[in-house]
């Protein structure tokens, strides 16, 4: 692995935060509403008058923003999290989805959504809340059950989190085919992944899970970098191995927990950006993880972005238009690479 | 729209009709001929006696014929008339459970027409039911669907004055809307994501008949997923939040719609809540559907004054 130097990681994480806000901005600006450059400085010229509050700027500041800055946020998690399981199970399969930590958020927010728990657990609401849970509860257990020897073996860590998503998914099949017909409807639409009518309390709630579980992560990046090498090299390099996998299982699970407990299902960027950021800029996750993150984060605005205008007025699940955009794409890559791409 | 429905040809009879029938009150027993939407034939000699319906709305028709001893099962999702949840049920009214369905030897099942639907029939036609099959497209056909439903279980009288007041109701609001201001309605059918009615689907056309714009009447599809940077663009005088459950004041959903200030809507206080059942459900009720909307389109013309 090539030494990373402190110029290189500042450039490229400089130069994709200015892509990112760039992305941001110019999303902010697609839509069915006409908002252009002028009608943005003439909202923000004059806050107090009686302007403030017009159509347009409801519909930029308060039905497309959080839109965007909460995929945002789902983005980076997914994405994120994607890297972190790749490289704990070494395997170039992993991912929130395929561990089953995805299901059991799924659940988690189902069985909150069923319940009618729309209350808050102290200031936090139960939805995400619900998520976390499911999620890291079915981490816990595909961590305890694929834990042979007092040693986690990854194959079948791998092996027990593609059964035990099964086994949610079925679950979540089931409790949709007996559930009131009423409350089914919004959850078979959860599950395809909405990123619609959230509002600011929510994406700082979410923003705060995210960011908290990213930092953790990128303070273990190092050790992450230990972990690919394999095991035996680890502990021999002095890496407490046990500890470092639990701390990142668990910032894994929650920044999933959070993104899929709003967002519901959605499908191909824990998978798809981590390896285009690794045939791009390489495996040493001090700068993939950031890396990762952001380009995350482009990748889900931008697909929520055509989600919402190209069949305008009407809405596409957006887990659509990150998987039919994404796919091609990456098999394209996959191609012209013409050589194996993980690790 | 495969099929317009067609009236029924009624033939009558001298034949003696078979000892399971009941004395008619017309009199002699008589062969009837039904033609379904898809065109196809289905003919009784005598009134059936045991009628499975697969979809809530034929449930409703049925009842209001006055069958409420004749229906002997409907779908998990027929829950009015009250007395109709005590009828055996044979599943969901898109996945009716075949087997349930014959093991009530109906003589007559009657639905609406699915994507499933010709498997249905032949499955059904080889235990020797009967199928009818109606496809009701405007709320003019469920006047159809009511009249040949009551032709092929011999209610011909009892329609009468059901068909008779449906058709009233419904002209009389054509007749009071005829050329006054539509004000535009955002109908929701679905919040989180919002759902919107458009162009084909029952609550559309009520929208419409009732003297409204249905601002999302360029919704790609029955009921789809909307973006609510349209409607806020389209500024609806009048928004109905459709209630999954009777007599849910939908609270939460009030209040969330109350946060766009900038609608007419809302600055105005006109956000209204309609059961869903009474606007999707192409039975008799649908009438009720429609003067619901029309009171809340055009309080001035159909809200009576207390009395």
């Amino acid at each position: 692995m090539k030494a990373l130097s402190l110029k290189k990681w500042l450039i490229t994480v400089l130069l994709l935060t200015i892509l990112l806000v760039g992305t941001i901005i110019f999303c902010s600006f697609q839509g069915s509403a006409d908002i252009n450059f002028k009608d943005v400085i003439e909202i923000f010229s004059n806050p107090l008058s009686q302007n403030w509050w017009n159509t347009k700027a409801v519909i930029l500041l308060k039905v497309r923003l959080p839109r965007i800055l909460l995929a945002c946020m789902v983005g980076g998690a997914l994405a994120v999290s994607g890297v972190v399981l790749q490289a704990l199970l070494r395997n170039p399969l992993a991912d929130p989805y395929v561990l089953g930590v995805s299901s059991g958020s799924a659940l988690g927010a189902i069985i909150a959504i069923l319940l009618g728990l729309n209350i808050n657990i102290g200031a936090l609401p139960s939805i995400p809340l619900f998520g976390f849970a499911g999620g890291l509860l079915t981490i816990l257990f595909v961590y305890h059950i694929s834990k042979i020897h007092r040693k986690i073996s990854t194959q079948t860590m791998l092996l027990v989190g593609v059964i035990t998503g099964a086994i949610l998914a079925a679950i979540i099949m089931f409790i949709t085919s007996i559930a009131d017909p009423n409350k089914v409807h919004g959850i078979i639409f959860w599950l395809m992944g909405n990123l619609s009518s959230q509002e600011y309390p929510m994406l700082l709630i979410v923003s705060f899970y995210v960011l908290i579980g990213i930092l953790i992560l990128l303070y273990h990046a190092r050790d992450l970098n230990l972990l690919v090498l394999g095991e035996e090299s680890a502990i021999q390099l002095g890496l407490e191995v046990e500890h470092t996998k639990k701390i990142a299982f668990i910032g894994a699970s929650l920044i999933t927990g959070a993104a899929v407990s709003v967002s519901g299902l959605i499908g191909f960027v824990g998978i798809l950006i981590p390896h285009l950021m690794r045939m791009i800029i390489g495996s040493d996750h001090r700068l993939l993880l950031p890396v990762a993150g952001l380009s995350g984060s482009i990748y889900l605005m931008l697909a929520d972005t055509l989600a919402r205008t190209l069949l305008a007025p009407t809405e596409i699940p957006v887990g659509v238009i990150t998987a039919i955009c994404g796919g091609p794409f990456f098999i394209y890559l996959l191609r012209k690479k013409r050589k194996p791409i993980f690790l | 729209m495969v099929a317009v429905p067609v009236l029924i040809i009624s033939i009558l009879l001298m034949a003696s009709c078979s000892s399971q029938a009941p004395p008619l009150k017309s009199g002699a027993p008589y062969e009837v001929i039904g033609i379904d939407d898809l065109g196809r034939e289905v003919r009784f000699n005598h009134p059936p006696q045991r009628i499975v319906s697969l979809d809530p709305s034929i449930t409703e028709i049925l009842f209001a014929l006055g069958l409420n001893n004749e229906v002997v099962g409907v779908t998990d999702y027929c829950d009015y008339p009250e007395e109709a949840r005590s009828k055996s049920k044979v599943g969901g009214y898109l996945d009716p459970n075949i087997e349930a369905t014959a093991l009530l030897e109906p003589e007559l099942v009657v639905t609406t027409l699915k994507t499933d639907t010709p498997r249905l029939i032949q499955q059904l036609e080889n235990f020797g039911i009967k199928v009818f099959v109606l496809d009701p497209q405007k709320i003019e056909d469920i006047l159809e669907n009511i009249s040949s439903l009551a032709k092929l279980t011999y209610r011909e009288e009892r329609a009468k004055q059901l068909v008779g007041t449906f058709k009233e109701k419904l002209n009389e609001v054509k007749r009071k809307v005829d050329g006054i201001s539509r004000p535009g309605v955002f109908l929701e059918m679905g919040a989180d994501p919002l759902i919107s009615v458009g162009p084909g689907s029952f609550a559309n056309d009520l929208i419409e008949i009732a003297g409204g714009r249905n601002v999302a009447s360029q919704s790609s599809s029955r009921y789809s997923r909307y973006t609510l940077e349209e409607i806020l663009l389209a500024d609806p005088e009048v928004i109905i939040i459709c209630s999954m459950v009777p007599d849910d004041p939908c609270l939460a959903q009030k209040r969330w719609w109350k946060r766009w200030t900038n609608m007419s809507a809302v600055r105005n206080g006109r956000i209204y809540v309609v059961e869903a059942n009474l606007i999707t459900r192409p039975g008799p009720r649908m009438i009720e559907g429609l003067m619901e909307i029309a009171k809340v389109i055009h309080p001035e013309i159909f809200l009576e004054p207390e009395r």
